[in-house]
C-alpha cells in the first residue's frame, strides 16, 4: 500500500486555486523533495497533509486512510513547518522530552534518539538554559528538526528544513534525513526552494508551479538539470 | 516624536481590535457610556449623601477628609490594573532614535491612560456643585489639585511597571509603605483625615505650597521613569536577560507524575509560570488573599450580598482571569497540539481540573482569614467558589472556542489593543451579569440573605462540577467542528 495517497486534492482561496493536485501516490520509505517557488503551494500542500486547513476538495490518504478529520497518522507522523509547531515556553530539552512523552516514549530513549542529533544541535542548544522563544531562529530551526524526528515517526513532514541554518548544520541534516530514510526507512515529504539540497538525497523531486505539478522526476533516471532548466527559463 | 506618533496611531488604527464585529464595539461604547454616566451621577448626588452623613460638616471639607482613602484605593486599583502603554521598542533601537525621546514618549502615552480621567467624572460635578457656589478660582484649583494627585498615582505605578528587573520584584518597594499607610489610618484615622482636609482646602484656597510638592513629586518621579525605561530597553536588548534559571523543576515534575493528566498538567503549569502575562496574574494571588479581607474588615456588616459581583472575580482564584483567554495562551503552538496525540475532551478537563484545584487553593487561606476577619462572608465566598469553578468555568471554556486573541508569551499587557476583543468584553459581561440571575432565584428562596445566595450559588457550581465531563465533551466538540478557523486565526497571517 502506498505511504500517500492523493486524490483530487484542491484548495481555492477566493477564485484562485492555491493547489490543485488530481493525482498522486508516495511510496513507503521514500524521500520526496518538493521545490517551487514562493506561492506555488508547497506549504500549503504540507498544511493539507498535517490537516490543519481543509481541502476545497478531493482527499489525502495515509496508508490508506483519510487525513482530513482523523487522528490515526498523528501517531506515525513527525512534523515541523514553522515557529507554530513550537512550545516556545519550554528549553529545548524540555520540548524533546514532552514531545517524546506524547508519542509514549521515555526519557531514556528520548536521549537515546538525541545523542544522533547532539552534533546537528550543538552547544548552542544542547544544555542551554534558554527558553525556545528566546533561542535564534536558525536555533529554533533546529529544535523544530530534532522534535520532529526524535519520535522516530514512520512519515516526516519538513517544510523548508534548510532555512535559516548554517552552512555545516545545512550539510549534517542531510546526512541525518538520508541515513534515517535508509536506516529505518522512514517515509519523508521535504519543501525547499533550494534544488541543491534536495537533488544530493531526494528519490523523487515534484516540482510546483501555482499550484500544480508541473514535473514529476526520479533520479537517478531523470535528470535533475531539468529543474534546473525550468527555474531559470521562470527568472528570464 | 511625530513619526513615534504616526506609528502609534497606525499601530492603533491596524490591530486586530478594528477587525472585530461592529456591534460587539457599539455594545462596548455603550456599557463605556453606562459606567460614565452613573459615576457622573454620583458625583451630582455626592453633596447629598455626604450632607447627611457628615451634618456638621460642608459636603467639600467631608469629601476631603476623605481623599486620602481615595487615592490609596486609586493606587491599589492602578498596581492591579493600570498597565504601560504597548509600544514598540526594538525596531527603533538600530535607527537614530535616541532612547531618551523614546522613553519621553513612553511616558507622555502613558498619560493618557483612563485611570487619569476617570475619577474626575465624580469630581467635575462634585466640585460644581459644591465649590464653584464659592469661588470660581476654589473649583479650577480642586481640579487642578486632584489632577496632581493622580498624577502622583499615575507615576508612581509607572515607575514601578517600568523599571528593570521583575515587577513583582518592584511590588515589593510599596509593600513597606502600604503597612505604614494602613498602620496610620487604623491608629491615627481622626489625624489622617485632618491632614486630608488641609490639603483639600490647601489646594481651593490656591496654596503655592500645596500645588509645588506634589508637582516636585510627579516630576521627580517622571524624571526616574525615564531612566528607569532607558535602561531597562538595554535589558530587553540584552542576550543576559534570555537566560532563565529554571529552577529545580520539582513542581513541574510533581504535576508530571500524575496519571492520566499529568502531562497536561505539567505543561499547563509551565505555560502559568514562564509566561509573563499569565504568571503576572498567578503573582497576584498572595494580594488577593491578603488584600479581600481587609476589603471586608472595612466592609463591616453591611449586605455583603450586594457585592456578589465582585466574588465572581474572587471566588474562582486565578482561573477567571486566566480562562477569559481559554486557548488563547496555547495560540502560538497549536499548530503542534493539532499535529499530536492530543484528546481535546482530556485537554478541556486537564485545564478544568487544574483551575479548579488552584482556585481551591487560593479559597482554603483565603477563608481562614476570612473566618477572623468577617465570619459572615466565609459561607457566600464557598459558594460563590462552586458557582464559579462551576457554570462560570463552563462558559469561559466554551467562550474561548470564539475567542481569536492571539496571546505573546512575551508581553504582559492584557487589557490593550491587543489583547482586548469584543468577545473577551461580552464573556467578562455575561459572568458578571450572571449574578443578576442568581439574586432572582434566592429572592424567592425562604431564607435570609447571605443564605439563600449561597444555596443557588453552591447547587448550581455542584450541578456544573457533577455533569462536567457531558459540557466539556460539548465544548471539546465544538472546539473540533471550527478547528480550521481556528488555526488560521491563531496563525501568522
Amino acid at each position: 500500500m502506498e505511504a500517500i495517497r492523493i486524490e483530487n486534492l484542491k484548495k481555492q482561496y477566493g477564485d484562485q486555486f492555491t493547489l490543485d493536485i488530481p493525482s498522486l501516490e508516495i511510496t513507503p520509505g521514500s524521500l520526496t523533495g518538493i521545490v517551487g517557488n514562493n506561492g506555488a503551494g508547497k506549504t500549503t500542500w504540507l498544511r493539507l497533509m498535517l490537516d490543519l486547513i481543509e481541502a476545497t476538495g478531493g482527499d489525502i490518504r495515509i496508508q490508506g486512510k483519510p487525513v482530513a478529520g482523523s487522528e490515526h497518522w498523528k501517531k506515525i507522523t513527525g512534523s515541523f513547518l514553522d515557529e507554530g509547531f513550537l512550545i516556545d515556553f519550554l528549553t529545548p530539552e524540555e520540548f524533546f522530552y514532552f514531545t517524546g512523552k506524547v508519542y509514549g516514549m521515555d526519557k531514556k530513549a528520548v536521549d537515546e534518539q538525541l545523542a544522533i542529533f547532539a552534533r546537528f544541535l550543538g552547544d548552542e542548544i544542547n544544555g542551554t538554559n534558554k527558553y525556545i522563544r528566546n533561542l535564534s531562529t536558525g536555533n529554533k530551526q533546529k529544535v523544530g528538526i530534532v522534535a520532529a524526528m526524535v519520535v522516530r515517526p514512520e512519515l516526516l513532514i519538513l517544510d523548508e528544513p534548510f532555512n535559516y541554518l548554517d552552512p555545516s548544520s545545512q550539510i549534517i541534516i542531510r546526512k541525518l534525513l538520508k541515513a534515517d530514510n535508509e536506516a529505518r526507512g522512514t517515509t519523508m515529504l521535504i519543501s525547499s526552494h533550494n534544488l541543491n539540497h534536495l537533488t544530493e538525497i531526494c528519490s523523487r523531486v515534484i516540482l510546483l508551479e501555482k499550484g500544480k505539478v508541473v514535473k514529476d522526476l526520479h533520479p537517478p533516471q531523470d535528470d535533475l538539470a531539468e529543474v534546473d532548466r525550468y527555474f531559470s527559463l521562470q527568472a528570464e | 516624536m511625530k513619526m513615534l506618533l504616526r506609528h502609534t496611531w497606525l499601530g492603533f488604527r491596524r490591530s486586530h481590535y478594528f477587525e472585530r464585529s461592529m456591534g460587539l464595539k457599539l455594545l462596548m461604547l455603550i456599557v463605556g457610556f453606562f459606567i460614565a454616566g452613573y459615576l457622573l451621577l454620583f458625583g451630582l448626588f455626592l453633596p447629598l449623601i455626604l450632607a447627611n452623613v457628615f451634618p456638621d460638616r460642608p459636603p467639600h471639607e467631608s469629601f476631603f477628609s476623605l481623599l486620602w482613602l481615595i487615592y490609596a484605593g486609586d493606587l491599589m486599583l492602578r498596581l492591579f490594573m493600570q498597565k504601560p502603554p504597548k509600544q514598540l521598542v526594538q525596531a527603533y533601537m538600530g535607527l537614530p532614535v535616541k532612547r531618551r525621546m523614546l522613553a519621553r514618549f513612553i511616558l507622555v502615552r502613558s498619560w493618557f491612560s483612563l485611570y487619569n480621567y476617570y475619577l474626575f467624572l465624580i469630581l467635575v460635578p462634585f466640585y460644581l456643585r459644591t465649590l464653584l457656589p464659592i469661588s470660581g478660582a476654589a473649583f479650577w484649583y480642586a481640579l487642578l489639585g486632584s489632577f496632581l494627585l493622580a498624577g502622583i498615582n499615575h507615576s508612581i505605578v509607572m515607575w514601578i511597571k517600568t523599571r528593570p528587573g521583575g515587577q513583582a520584584k518592584n511590588l515589593l518597594f510599596l509593600l513597606p509603605l502600604a503597612a505604614i499607610m494602613v498602620l496610620l489610618g487604623a491608629l491615627y484615622p481622626e489625624k489622617l483625615m485632618d491632614a486630608s482636609r488641609q490639603l483639600g482646602l490647601a489646594f481651593t484656597s490656591g496654596d503655592t505650597l500645596a500645588f509645588i510638592i506634589p508637582a516636585a513629586i510627579v516630576i521627580s518621579l517622571q524624571a526616574l521613569t525615564s531612566r528607569g525605561l532607558q535602561r531597562a530597553f538595554y535589558e530587553w536588548q540584552g542576550e543576559e536577560s534570555l537566560y532563565i534559571h529554571t529552577g529545580t523543576g520539582r513542581l513541574d515534575r510533581f504535576f508530571g507524575r500524575f496519571p492520566e493528566y499529568g502531562l497536561y498538567w505539567e505543561l499547563e503549569w509551565q505555560l502559568l509560570t514562564r509566561n509573563r502575562r499569565a504568571s503576572g496574574v498567578l503573582k497576584q494571588i498572595p494580594f488577593t488573599i491578603i488584600g479581600i479581607p481587609l476589603l471586608f474588615y472595612f466592609m463591616g456588616d453591611e449586605d455583603i450580598t450586594t457585592y456578589t459581583y465582585l466574588f465572581v472575580l474572587i471566588a474562582g482564584g486565578h482561573g477567571f482571569n486566566y480562562l477569559q483567554y481559554a486557548y488563547s495562551w496555547e495560540s502560538r503552538y497549536f499548530d503542534w497540539i493539532a499535529t499530536r496525540q492530543i484528546d481535546m475532551h482530556k485537554f478541556i478537563r486537564a485545564k478544568y481540573y487544574f483551575h479548579t484545584g488552584l482556585g481551591f487553593l487560593q479559597l482554603l487561606p483565603l477563608l481562614l482569614i476570612l473566618a477572623f476577619v468577617n465570619p459572615t462572608v466565609i459561607w457566600l465566598m464557598a459558594g460563590m467558589f462552586f458557582y464559579v469553578t462551576g457554570p462560570i468555568f463552563a462558559f469561559l471554556l466554551n467562550a474561548g472556542v470564539k475567542n481569536s486573541t492571539r496571546i505573546d508569551p512575551n508581553k504582559r499587557a492584557s487589557f490593550n489593543m491587543e489583547g482586548t476583543s469584543g468577545t473577551l468584553f461580552l464573556t467578562i459581561l455575561v459572568s458578571m451579569l450572571s449574578v443578576i440571575a442568581v439574586m432572582i432565584v434566592a429572592f424567592f428562596l425562604p431564607f435570609s440573605s447571605p443564605v439563600n445566595v449561597f444555596i443557588v450559588t453552591t447547587i448550581t457550581g455542584i450541578l456544573f462540577m457533577i455533569f462536567h465531563r457531558s459540557w466539556i465533551r460539548t465544548i471539546a466538540l465544538r472546539f473540533t467542528k471550527q478547528k480550521y478557523n481556528l488555526l488560521s486565526k491563531y496563525r501568522e497571517k
